[in-house]
């Protein structure tokens, strides 16, 4: 027969389905977040390995770019760290509410993706308004110059 | 008394709080999502009028714009083929997730809400391996 969904205040419950896909979903944000993490660092190293390697051989052109590529690395690298740091969050808090059947980590563990997403929804905004800035002051210096 | 209720009931629910996270969360996902496919046709439709120019050897000495010139042309076409594959997918999983499980929460229905979570699993799944995959190139390209 029906069976209801909910609880006596309406509220969804995590039925043993949705509680392997949350397992599995945990399990995957935590290697998706702690690979972006490496993806951060690698990108720093790469802007620092950049410079050391213009400074040792470069010409003064080659030494300016390696430094605006590091200019560029560091708000890219803290900005991917502090998504991915959200995600690692997640992941750990998700996971221990729903092992331990903790109402009050669990939704920690969701304000955490609702953090993550939010994030990444502003740094696309930002890069989007980069974007057209520069696309302006491209058309602006075209037209000018 | 409500309290006493709220421990009577077995497991964890979707409660007011984290109704509110879940709710935010499809909100800011539709919105990646959109730019997900938005980029995937942008990016298409660059691939498809610049790739003969792109790939040719024969590039006109004139041409000075960007080259993908270097490297094994089937690395090239695998990393392009995964950043596509990756766009669309990503882009649809996450797009479902933010439907299904708004209207989930919204109107309580558990089986549109395992919709949802299904397709944030498959969204992570992908985001992982192609995480990882970038990794391991970055890491291959720094080392040489």
């Amino acid at each position: 027969m029906f069976q209801s969904n909910t609880n006596i205040f309406g509220d969804l419950n995590i039925d043993p389905e949705a509680r392997g896909l949350l397992e599995t979903i945990v399990r995957w944000a935590r290697i998706a977040g702690i690979a972006g993490l490496l993806s951060a660092g690698i990108t720093l190293l790469a802007a620092i390995l950049g410079i050391v390697q213009s400074g040792a051989t470069g010409s003064g052109l080659e030494s300016m770019a390696a430094r605006a590529g590091l200019m560029m690395a560091i708000p890219l690298a803290i900005g991917m760290a502090a998504l991915n740091i959200f995600l690692v969050r997640f992941a750990s808090y998700t996971g221990n509410g729903v092992a331990g059947e903790n109402q009050s980590i669990f939704n920690q563990g969701i304000k955490f993706l609702q953090l993550y997403f939010k994030a990444m929804g502003i740094i696309i905004i930002i890069a989007i308004g980069l974007f057209v800035l520069v696309i302006i002051a491209f058309v602006i210096g075209t037209t000018l110059g | 008394m409500e309290q006493d209720i709220l421990e009577s009931q077995p497991g964890l629910q979707v409660d007011h709080e984290s109704r509110a996270s879940f709710r935010d969360a499809a909100k800011w996902g539709n919105f990646i999502s959109v730019v997900y496919l938005v980029c995937f046709g942008l990016f298409t439709l660059v691939l498809l009028m610049a790739a003969p120019i792109l790939f040719s050897g024969n590039v006109p000495a004139e041409y000075e714009g960007v080259r993908v010139e270097q490297g094994d042309p089937l690395m090239r076409v695998g990393q392009i083929v995964m950043l596509v594959f990756f766009l669309i997918y990503a882009g649809i999983m996450l797009f479902r997730f933010a439907s299904s499980c708004r209207k989930g929460v919204e109107t309580q229905d558990q089986r549109t809400f395992n919709l949802g979570l299904r397709a944030l699993r498959n969204y992570f799944v992908v985001t992982a391996i192609y995480t990882g995959i970038r990794v391991l190139l970055d890491l291959v390209t720094l080392t040489t």
